[in-house]
């Protein structure tokens, strides 16, 4: 239970922001330059979660953001999302970035690493694209707003932890 | 399970997880087909909470549009109400300008009417009341450099105001026919009754004449005769007041309501020589 939760309860956060992100961004004209929670999510949940909770995770949030975008092949973040989460759970291995300005590189990275598979991904099996340019266009801009993401869904993480651990004591008890 | 077992199994879920988004975007990323199970869930998943989201956004939008144009109306109000104010003092001074023309209209009919008289155009400057409140006199911007003289009468085209009582320099004050020092010969021309018209001081003045077996009417007018030689003949002075004279010793008295309210008068015309109605002019009275 406490599992799910934990894979749960950060997906509806990424849901919610989702939701709110495409009338908003789209409200005050820079629908273009919409930063990416999900990515971040997986960034966090590379760091913070085990293994395959982390990959259920990056595939389900990957999954979501197929949903809230439209218009490219549905799989394309999931698979997406699958590999940032393999290059962030390798990164985390070698290194600790839960400090904030690490994390904010780290997503950076994982930003622009993000741009070039969709890029790549969009090159092989989308036959209708052809706004490739766009995508090279905005790498950079997505990747500074994404960027500041990472250190708000890991404050976000913690704090679910530290709920579900309340929980989980008070069950002891 | 052992620990190779685990990480083979896991090694095998990653590849399957990996290929299955793969499998995905070959078969979405195809030109000419219909819209696949898997879309429909992703779009029945989001389209409620972009839906939701859309509508609270939008209302609070509007909410803040409605706000931001209240507080337009809010000083459009302000400065309307400041645009109205001038109009209000603007149409006050139109309005007192139009009841000054006419009033100097009828003044200047009135000149060209009596052509015979020599009328000097006076503008009232100040005016004394008694403690009931009632005009007592009346002092006029003219004086002696205009040739105005004590006695000379003061007249608008609605009636008779008084007589000047003294003139200094640039002015002078002018005793009215309510005055209880003030007397001057009337008549009611069409019955043919004249008497003498005499102030009361507070109250209206009294038309006083030899005892007559006329029915008097309310509201008759009294006109000058000309014989005070003061004042020229045919100017209205007041109205009866009552139909009933009261008898006072050998003579009758009528009560009359006087032509001019003087609370009100603003200009004035001092008969500085009237030639045709007095052979001798107002100069030659004592």
């Amino acid at each position: 239970m406490k599992t799910a939760l934990r894979i749960a309860l950060p997906l509806l956060v990424i849901y919610l922001i989702l939701s709110i992100e495409s009338p908003l961004l789209r409200t005050f004209h820079i629908r273009l330059y919409a930063p990416d929670p999900g990515l971040a999510l997986v960034a966090v949940a590379a760091l913070t979660l085990p293994f395959l909770q982390g990959l259920l995770t990056a595939a389900l949030a990957g999954l979501l953001q197929d949903g809230f975008s439209g218009g490219i092949p549905v799989g394309t973040y999931v698979e997406i999302y699958l590999l940032v989460f393999l290059a962030c759970s390798l990164t985390s291995t070698r290194l600790e970035y839960r400090n904030p300005v690490l994390m904010s590189i780290v997503l950076f990275c994982a930003s622009i690493l993000a741009s070039l598979l969709m890029f790549s991904f969009l090159a092989i099996f989308d036959r209708d694209f052809n706004q490739f340019d766009l995508i090279w266009r905005l790498a950079i801009p997505q990747a500074l707003i994404t960027a500041p993401m990472g250190p708000i869904l890991l404050y976000v993480s913690s704090l679910i932890e530290r709920v579900l651990s309340r929980e989980h004591r008070g069950s002891l008890r | 399970m052992k620990p190779h077992q685990q990480r083979l199994r896991l090694v095998v879920l990653c590849l399957i997880l990996l290929l299955l988004p793969l499998l995905s975007m070959y078969h979405h990323g195809k030109s000419d087909r219909s819209q696949s199970l898997a879309e429909s869930f992703l779009l029945r998943l989001t389209a409620p909470g972009q839906h939701a989201m859309n509508q609270a956004l939008a209302g609070g939008v509007a909410a803040w549009h409605r706000y931001v144009y209240l507080v337009r109306v809010e000083e459009q109000n302000q400065a309307l109400r400041a645009q109205v104010d001038d109009l209000k003092l603007v149409a006050s001074r139109a309005k007192g300008l139009d009841i000054e023309t006419r009033r100097l209209r009828e003044m200047l009919d009135f000149k060209e009417r009596k052509e015979s008289m020599s009328l000097l155009a006076a503008r009232v400057i100040a005016r004394d009341s008694s403690p009931q409140f009632s005009v007592i006199r009346l002092r006029l911007d003219r004086g002696e450099q205009e040739r105005v003289r004590i006695h000379y009468p003061v007249i608008t085209p609605n009636g008779v105001v008084g007589r000047v009582e003294t003139v200094s320099g640039q002015y002078c004050d002018v005793m009215l026919i309510t005055d209880v020092r003030s007397n001057m010969d009337v008549e009611i021309s069409d019955r043919g009754v004249s008497g003498t018209l005499v102030g009361t001081g507070d109250g209206p003045p009294i038309f006083r004449f030899p005892f007559h077996k006329a029915q008097f009417q309310k509201g008759e007018p009294l006109l000058t005769t000309g014989h005070d030689r003061v004042f020229p003949k045919g100017l209205v002075v007041g109205y009866l007041a009552a139909d009933t004279p009261r008898q006072v010793g050998q003579q009758l008295e009528l009560p009359v309501e006087t032509a001019l309210t003087f609370s009100g008068l603003q200009d004035a015309f001092i008969v500085v020589g009237h030639p045709d109605d007095l052979a001798d002019g107002p100069e030659d009275k004592p």
